[in-house]
């Protein structure tokens, strides 16, 4: 799953790190709805209600792309997790830093205004996500929010073993390692999830 | 199997649920009207439950695997309007896709209108598509009729190496030793 390798992709990035304005545009439109959907799946509910309340989402991408300078392209699965690790880092920092300040996250500006950012090439990405995009992750907007309503629902074990496998990309053996538990053992507990996962999901409706 | 009793039905259905996803994760590809059968009594709640899993397992694929449809028209557009490709010179765009872009292009030996389907980059085309492009290729080649639809015969590359930083990508792809011919007539025009 997601290791496939799409020129067009490899092909955008190459054109954003010369400097084309508009393969950054595109990339955004392609991979935004697709990041903050990983984020948030990945996240809490108490995390990412903090998100959408300071509208870091839009941030975090400018924060991602930025660094794509550094970045090589190998295939989609990798692409995707290494934007959702850097926007899901940045959304966690900058909540430590709004709490230690105690400010009212409620009335937080976006950091897109922050100065060093509008002064980078990168930065031209300032846009809200395109809502009318046709892309696939957007027509399934609803049934993206019953996943993660239902991700919700899981045990902290449960909603671990899904997103290593289902996003992460690791294999039962990769997991296993990670968890510290046989192979056979990690199968049962994905079957477990999953299983939970479709009851949930089935509630949610 | 007998029939669950309402003390036990949610444990059996889950037991039941979590055993058809196993063998899954297994790799047996369990029929679930067979399977079904084991549990007299809850074959929609394990329907309804193996029909939830295809919509998730959807879901995180469409996730984290782009499709040529996501990419809309960011390769192929108005940089060949006034443009020689091979016998066809590109007059306008008639419209975009996922996969690239149609247009009206005059064929020259002919002195004829056609349209043509341009493939944006068949090396960032996904397989499936390159298959269904393929795939719709033979159909126009069994129809035979003046005002349908016509192929180009030519297999090989056709096309020289071009330089022209916009149209570089295009027309590599196209000259690309074993690549496939990206160009079809597709429908004639005129």
């Amino acid at each position: 799953m997601a290791d496939t390798f799409n020129y067009q992709t490899q092909r955008l990035i190459s054109l954003a790190k010369s400097g084309d304005g508009s393969a950054l545009d595109r990339l955004f439109k392609v991979y935004g709805e697709r990041v903050r959907r990983i984020v948030r799946l990945r996240m809490g509910r108490e995390l990412r209600s903090k998100m959408e309340s300071m509208d870091l989402v839009q941030d975090t991408f400018i924060s991602a792309l930025r660094g794509l300078e550094d970045f090589t392209y190998k295939n989609e699965g990798d692409f995707l997790r290494w934007m959702a690790t850097i926007a899901e880092n940045r959304i966690r920092d900058n909540v430590e830093i709004l709490h230690a300040n105690k400010r009212d996250i409620r009335k937080e500006i976006p950091l897109s205004s922050n100065g060093q950012v509008e002064q980078d090439s990168f930065a031209r990405v300032t846009e809200p996500v395109d809502s009318t995009t046709p892309s696939v992750i957007m027509s399934k907007r609803e049934d993206f929010d019953k996943l993660e309503k239902a991700m919700d629902k899981l045990k902290p074990e449960y909603k671990q073993v899904i997103v290593l496998v289902k996003m992460d990309g690791l294999s039962h053996k990769e997991v296993a390692r990670r968890l510290g538990r046989s192979p056979h053992s990690d199968r049962s507990l994905l079957a477990r999830a999953l299983a939970a996962l479709t009851k949930a999901y089935g509630e949610v409706r | 199997m007998t029939g669950p009793t309402e003390d036990n039905e949610g444990d059996v259905l889950e037991e039941a649920v979590q055993q058809f996803i196993d063998a899954q994760l297994a790799g047996q590809a369990p029929d679930l009207e067979e399977f079904v059968k084991d549990y007299p009594g809850l074959q929609d709640q394990i329907g309804e439950r193996v029909q939830n899993l295809r919509e998730i397992d959807d879901l995180f694929s469409s996730l984290m695997e782009t499709e040529d449809s996501d990419f809309g028209d960011s390769t192929v557009g108005h940089e060949l309007i006034g443009q020689k490709l091979g016998n066809f010179e590109i007059l306008d765009l008639i419209g975009t896709g996922g996969m690239g872009a149609v247009f009206l292009a005059r064929q020259v030996s002919l002195g004829r209108e056609v349209a043509l389907k341009v493939i944006s980059d068949v090396r960032g085309v996904h397989n499936t598509s390159l298959e269904r492009f393929k795939r719709e290729a033979k159909v126009l080649a069994q129809i035979s009729h003046s005002n349908s639809c016509f192929l180009l015969p030519s297999t090989k590359p056709a096309f020289r190496r071009r330089d022209d930083s916009k149209k570089n990508s295009i027309l590599q792809s196209v000259s690309m030793p074993g690549s496939i011919l990206v160009i079809r007539v597709l429908v004639k025009v005129g």
